[in-house]
């Protein structure tokens, strides 16, 4: 009987041990099995794979295959996630003050060599930027170059005591910035570097950093996919790394990530679906076409980022600061047309949004009243644009010094315009002005011809121009301009993207993104009185920000067209493909490849 | 013929840094800066970032000394770009100065030498993109543009030279008139659309050759998964082994020459068939077969052979429409997207090299032409 027993708990622990077994030897002969995913990428090389210098999407795409974040994002929620994966933060907690920041590390995540990752990483990574020795221009996370982090330190491996806030009656006491966490902490760069590594290579000495040859060729990754090859001009190879510690299936089951360069954005559709690459996202005119393909997995959501017409408000011909030394406002005259709010109301009455929408997207788009997008958090819900009623428009151009006396179909600036100056106005000057956008975008193209057919319906002479990107650019940094079509984007926190373009700070000839000079006491009181909420009450906040989109969608410093519907494609060979709108390869680490082999 | 050869290299001399004024000055004229596109509409960059980065790159020196950095370096000089220096208020200038930096400190003072080399001693220089060695770069490229330039070459030359022989023979017959309209119709047709043409016939709906590339891409994936990673030691495979991804920009690109070398064949050949040694060679009764071959077509490859010359300089400069039709990663295609990116350095290095080439190719030419032509002497 006892020699019977003895036999039965051998069976059973053998059992037992088989059992356990299996997950480890399936785990060693599946990984890595689901093959190769292959994308197109038309937007040029990556400029780096260190995500502290990163500065350019194709690069921040590179590295977020081969690195995680510092906090994670739910991208289902688009929030941040405790512990989330892909993430070094497990937790956090802001001390009474609401201006220090203690932040928990993982302790289960460890770069591809092994090594742990630790607090020893970010504080590597922020000396590095905060050094001003490397390229990196993400140092504006920091208090002193307009950010919110003051001081960064490690009582230990995992846990980090951040500092930041804002300073905004200057009294040298940091109070709570409401933006600091998402612009400043989360964002504030691309991706962590690997400090063990990056010591032995370069030590403390960053001005070493820019020309190493870790930033075309990193040694060590902590996502799911580790970099193996870059050749300039054809592709990066990477290929999958198993010490991932987030794999959802506890392992990385494609092989590899190849991106692939490609000549342009229609190629890369072309390609997809000749079968080359394993997901898409085409351009707006090329959605339906996709959507028509019943092989095809599709998913849509709308874009973060508007199309748009700039106006100068300013007097082109006298380009200056919004600000001057001592942080007082300038006065910079008035555009004579656009310095009018009741010229821009009208063209605003004038544009047919839907018919552009219709023409140039395919109703491909949501009607934009302002520089948000309708899934964001801070997005008005009331938010109305003007409607389109030409009839009225004239009338109030017709209130704002605007009328064709002479019958020619042309609007001439009448004796009582006070916006065109009076040595010019000799009773024959025309409503005429220059449109600019950026050669090579076919959408932007054709808006431009529609605004000159819809703006001559009321007598404007709109001449309009397509022009090379980098011409663009150097035109509306100058702040010489009338009009420019272009597009911009938008983060998960309004507070970044609202300060850049409309701030008085960004207000700066040759530089600076407010290049319109937008400027309105109100408006900068809502972007500090968004930061400096109590208790950085989301809902609270969202209110402020309404009503700065508000006056953004009154005021019209740019005419928002529209925010375009954005379609992801996969092939039907691309298993696991779960997108969301915030991320449409969040789980790439569980994507199988279905080829004619497998 | 070594004297030649030596006059016209010092020749070469003016004609050279010519060029290099030339094209410095066109490149300073181009509108908007590389900063700027760089960083347009990114919030978290500062006007002051773009200011610290223009001023480390030196674009905001005056005009004749960023010519003289470029041509001559400053390795030689202590930079005075701001005095006193101070590291902290600087240290975008150690990027320019790849980390190696002399210092003779002096109370507060830096003397900061600068390590430009210059183009006259190799350096043409950082991408002001990537940060990579310019040169480095484009001698990367430099197989894939040879490559399917040499290709497009041959193939010029290969099918126009008989095209344009046979017409020349046959004159005024079909093929002739055949002949006459296909070189119309390549000459007309731009590059990019016969290469999208051919790409969406050929490539898409046909699915008989691949869509673009140099090789198969995928399956260089797989061969570094094969090796565990490791892609140093696994080779671009062999050009015949990928000969249907040179198929079509080659004819794309060789299309004009093609047309271009068939209709100067034809008509040398006529001008030669009736020269008086031909009429010689038939009076002696010599079979058709060598007056056409032996003596006439000789003769009438000398206007080819003047053609080489500018043709190495088009290998050299590469095809930035076919390239990018077709993403075939040579020198070209890296121009264009360096100009449209304002990457000066890139496009200097490759415009430099190019002005290199085609003194060269001239010289080859007129070498190869009197070696050709025994009328022509070398004095």
């Amino acid at each position: 009987m006892k020699m019977n027993s003895n036999w039965l708990f051998r069976g059973v622990l053998l059992a037992l041990m088989t059992l356990l077994a299996l997950p480890i030897a399936a785990q060693d002969d599946m990984g890595g099995m689901g093959g190769v995913v292959r994308e197109g990428n038309w937007g040029g090389d990556p400029n780096t794979f260190n995500g502290t210098l990163s500065n350019d999407s194709v690069s921040a795409l590179v590295i977020n295959r081969q690195d995680i974040d510092f906090i994670a994002i739910d991208p289902e929620t688009e929030t941040p996630a405790p512990g989330g994966r892909r993430g070094m933060a497990a937790s956090w907690e802001y001390d009474e003050t609401g201006t220090v920041l203690t932040i928990h590390l993982r302790d289960d995540i460890f770069w591809s060599d092994g090594t742990p990752i630790t607090s020893a990483d970010y504080v590597y990574s922020t000396d590095s930027i905060r050094s001003g020795d490397t390229p990196s221009t993400r140092a504006s996370m920091f208090l002193e170059s307009g950010g919110s982090i003051q001081t960064i330190e490690a009582p230990d491996d995992k846990t980090l005591v951040i500092t930041l806030g804002v300073d905004s009656d200057e009294d040298g006491v940091l109070e709570p910035n409401c933006a600091a966490l998402i612009s400043d902490v989360v964002q504030g760069f691309t991706g962590i570097i690997p400090a063990h590594a990056w010591q032995e290579a370069i030590g403390e000495d960053f001005a070493l950093m820019a020309d190493h040859e870790y930033n075309q060729a990193p040694p060590v990754s902590a996502g799911p996919f580790m970099f193996s090859e870059f050749r300039p001009g054809e592709q990066v190879t990477m290929v999958a790394n198993q010490s991932f510690s987030d794999a959802l299936m506890g392992y990385v089951n494609p092989s590899a990530w190849v991106l692939q360069t490609v000549a342009d954005h229609d190629t890369e559709v072309d390609r997809f679906l000749a079968g080359d690459f394993a997901i898409v996202s085409p351009p707006q005119a090329r959605n339906q076409e996709l959507r028509d393909n019943p092989d095809l997995q599709i998913f849509e959501t709308t874009a973060t980022g508007v199309t748009m017409l700039m106006f100068n408000l300013a007097d082109p011909t006298n380009p200056q600061n919004g600000l001057d030394e001592d942080g007082n406002h300038i006065d910079q005259g008035f555009h004579p047309l656009f310095g009018d709010l009741r010229v821009r109301q009208a063209i605003a009455m004038a544009t047919d949004k839907d018919a552009i929408i219709e023409g140039v997207l395919q109703g491909e788009g949501l009607a934009a009243h302002a520089n948000t997008f309708p899934r964001s958090w801070a997005y008005p819900p009331d938010l109305e644009g003007y409607p389109y009623d030409p009839d009225g428009a004239l009338a109030l151009l017709n209130e704002a010094g605007w009328a064709d006396a002479d019958g020619d179909g042309i609007l001439e600036a009448t004796a009582d315009n006070e916006f065109v100056p009076a040595e010019e106005n000799d009773g024959d000057y025309e409503f005429r002005f220059r449109l600019a956008t950026n050669a090579g975008n076919p959408a932007r193209e054709q808006i431009g011809q529609i605004t000159v057919d819809q703006l001559g319906e009321i007598g404007i002479i709109v001449e309009f121009e397509a022009i090379d990107f980098g011409t663009l650019v150097g035109e509306i940094v100058g702040q010489e301009f009338d009009a420019i079509i272009v597009g911009a984007g938008n983060g998960l926190e309004p507070d970044g993207s609202l300060n850049a373009w409309y701030g008085p700070g960004a207000d700066v000839v040759g530089s600076g993104l407010n290049a319109v000079s937008f400027y309105t006491p109100r408006f900068d009181e809502l972007l500090t009185a968004g930061r400096t909420v109590e208790g950085c009450d989301q809902a609270a906040r969202a209110e402020i920000y309404s009503e700065a989109y508000e006056i953004l969608a009154h005021d019209l410093p740019w005419l928002t067209y529209y925010n375009a519907v954005v379609v992801w494609a996969a092939n039907p060979n691309v298993e696991g493909w779960d997108p969301f709108a915030f991320n449409a390869r969040w789980n790439m680490d569980a994507w199988n490849i279905i080829t004619a082999e497998s | 013929m070594t004297r030649y050869i030596i006059r016209r290299l010092i020749q070469a001399i003016p004609n050279f840094f010519g060029i290099t004024i030339l094209v410095f000055i066109i490149m300073s004229l181009v509108p908007g800066g590389f900063v700027e596109l760089l960083y347009f509409g990114d919030p978290d960059v500062t006007p002051e970032d773009k200011e610290r980065l223009e001023d480390a790159l030196g674009l905001n020196d005056p005009l004749p000394l960023q010519y003289l950095r470029w041509l001559i370096g400053d390795d030689w000089q202590v930079v005075e770009r701001r005095a006193p220096f101070a590291r902290e208020s600087f240290p975008w200038l150690q990027l320019l100065n790849d980390g190696v930096i002399q210092r003779a400190y002096d109370g507060a003072v830096d003397e900061i030498h600068g390590n430009a080399k210059g183009i006259l001693r190799g350096d043409f220089g950082r991408s002001f993109k990537t940060n990579r060695d310019a040169l480095k770069l484009v001698v990367d490229l430099l197989p894939a543009t040879l490559e399917l330039g040499v290709a497009s070459l041959l193939f010029g030359l290969v099918t126009g030279i008989p095209v344009g022989i046979i017409a020349a023979i046959y004159k005024n017959g079909w093929f002739d008139n055949s002949s006459r309209v296909l070189a119309v119709f390549l000459n007309s047709i731009p590059n990019f659309w016969l290469g999208l043409i051919f790409l969406y016939v050929f490539a898409f709906s046909l699915g008989l050759l691949p869509t673009g590339d140099r090789y198969d891409i995928g399956e260089r994936a797989e061969a570094i998964l094969q090796a565990g990673g490791d892609s140093s030691h696994i080779p671009i495979p062999p050009i015949w082994t990928r000969l249907e991804y040179l198929l079509l920009p080659v004819i794309v690109l060789g299309a004009a020459g093609l047309a271009g070398n068939s209709r100067l064949m034809r008509s040398t050949m006529l001008d030669t068939i009736h020269q008086d040694y031909i009429r010689t060679a038939r009076a002696k009764g010599l079979p058709l077969r060598v007056i056409w071959f032996k003596h006439g077509v000789r003769n009438a490859l000398i206007p080819i052979a003047v053609g080489l010359g500018p043709g190495i300089a088009f290998i050299w400069g590469g095809a930035p429409v076919t390239e990018a039709v077709f993403t075939w990663p040579g020198i070209g295609r890296l121009s264009i997207i360096a100009l449209g990116q304002r990457d000066f350095p890139i496009v200097l290095t490759v415009m430099v090299l190019s002005a290199i080439a085609t003194i060269v190719g001239f010289l080859l030419s007129d070498i190869f032409v009197a070696m050709l032509d025994p009328r022509v002497r070398f004095d």
